[in-house]
């Protein structure tokens, strides 16, 4: 799982469990299940009695007179939007690797470009026996790039075979020539669609 | 065809639809075979949230911006205040408001925890050092279905995978139905074990004669 799918099932759980829980304490409230089930809400929440207004004028500016109300509602209202608006550019980016850092040289530090690894790889895959299309994409840092390989098969070859060749071939090719230890890759693979050679 | 070797018995073919017993599934001790799914990024459903966050929150933020300086609300803040002072909390709309807000939250916590891409069906890893594959559920459908068309008798098929099942649906245009049914599961049996899925699915075999 990458740091991007992490973070963006971190908060959608988030904003999930927030949505359950107020709605369902405004359902609650709404269908006076506190009394009827004995939910052991407290009675002078008003939000447990169905006759009272969701947001009275009193309780919305009950705290306006304190000197914390205003520092904390322009913080909030602050972090929320900066941090929606900096989840929603983080989607856009593809997350591919601009440079891929070579471990072995580390006294003169050399940066090789991810199109050109990402190239070089899915070249040497759309040749193995079997595959029709290949294209290839590293995401990822600079020190741990994944690849990801969209093999598209040509009819009637089996991804078994393909899948030894993609390892042991293009992939294997690509850490000893950068040296890069850990190349991880996912495959995905799909066939093309191709006349059926009928036996008859 | 390329994998599967002839010497099979078409019992094992016949029979061989449950998982248990395919060599595929099995833990070989050299590499894992573990079912590990394809996790999607979320990218999209992510997107949309943030944009209606980030657009809730913005707009509070600016117009309390705007009312600290001097200026009086916007109508839609009016009307949002006085909806909420006045809407009591048995209101058809609080209460029909509520529930779409809990159907929300819910399926945000299971597009959360579940992995998504169902299309992907997760391939064993054998042989293979450091790569983790999966073939899309269209193309072992058009495999299926290509090796059911170059069964001889067999006049057309179509193939649709599941998740767990495959439905192969065959035309037999010729040559005894019974015998071209046998042939047909033993190929697709084999056909079956060349996907190299960790899980493959069960196949259900249907044999319609031409209608014409």
């Amino acid at each position: 799982m990458t740091a991007r799918t992490a973070i963006n099932r971190t908060l959608l759980a988030l904003v999930g469990l927030v949505l359950l829980a107020g709605g369902a304490l405004l359902l609650a409230g709404g269908l006076d299940l506190n009394h009827r089930w004995h939910l052991g809400l407290p009675a002078d929440w008003t939000v447990t009695h169905p006759h009272h207004a969701v947001l009275t004028a009193a309780e919305r500016t009950r705290w306006r007179g304190s000197p914390w109300w205003w520092p904390t509602v322009f913080a909030a209202l602050t972090a929320t939007t900066l941090l929606s608006l900096w989840w929603l550019l983080a989607q856009l980016s593809r997350g591919r690797t601009g440079e891929v850092t070579l471990p072995d040289t580390a006294d003169v530090p050399v940066l090789l470009r991810g199109g050109t690894l990402a190239k070089a790889v899915a070249d040497e895959a759309g040749r193995l026996p079997g595959v029709a299309r290949a294209r290839v994409r590293l995401l990822g840092g600079p020190r741990r790039p994944h690849a990801r390989v969209a093999l598209t098969l040509a009819p009637g070859a089996a991804p078994g075979p393909v899948l030894r060749d993609l390892s042991d071939g293009p992939l294997a090719d690509a850490r000893a020539a950068t040296g890069l230890a850990r190349l991880l890759a996912d495959a995905r693979v799909r066939v093309e669609p191709g006349p059926v050679s009928r036996v008859r | 065809m390329t994998a599967g070797t002839p010497a099979e018995t078409p019992a094992d073919a016949l029979a061989g639809t449950g998982t248990a017993t395919d060599p595929a599934a099995q833990h070989d001790g050299v590499g894992t075979l573990r079912a590990r799914r394809f996790w999607s990024a979320r990218r999209n459903v992510a997107a949309l949230a943030a944009l209606v966050l980030g657009g809730a929150a913005g707009a509070l933020l600016y117009e309390e911006i705007y009312i600290q300086s001097g200026h009086r609300a916007h109508a839609w803040r009016l009307r949002v205040a006085d909806d909420l002072a006045h809407r009591h909390l048995d209101d058809h709309w609080v209460i029909a408001a509520s529930a779409v807000a809990c159907a929300l939250g819910l399926w945000l916590l299971v597009l959360a925890a579940t992995p998504g891409l169902r299309r992907l069906l997760p391939l064993a890893a054998v042989g293979t050092t450091g790569v983790r594959a999966a073939l899309e559920r269209r193309a072992a459908a058009a495999m299926l279905q290509r090796a059911a068309i170059e069964v001889p008798g067999v006049h057309d098929a179509r193939a649709t995978v599941g998740r767990r099942k495959a439905k192969v649906q065959a035309v037999v245009g010729f040559g005894d139905r019974e015998e071209v049914r046998a042939l047909l599961t033993e190929l697709l049996a084999r056909e079956r074990k060349a996907l190299g899925l960790v899980r493959p699915p069960m196949i259900n075999v249907k044999i319609r004669g031409r209608s014409r």
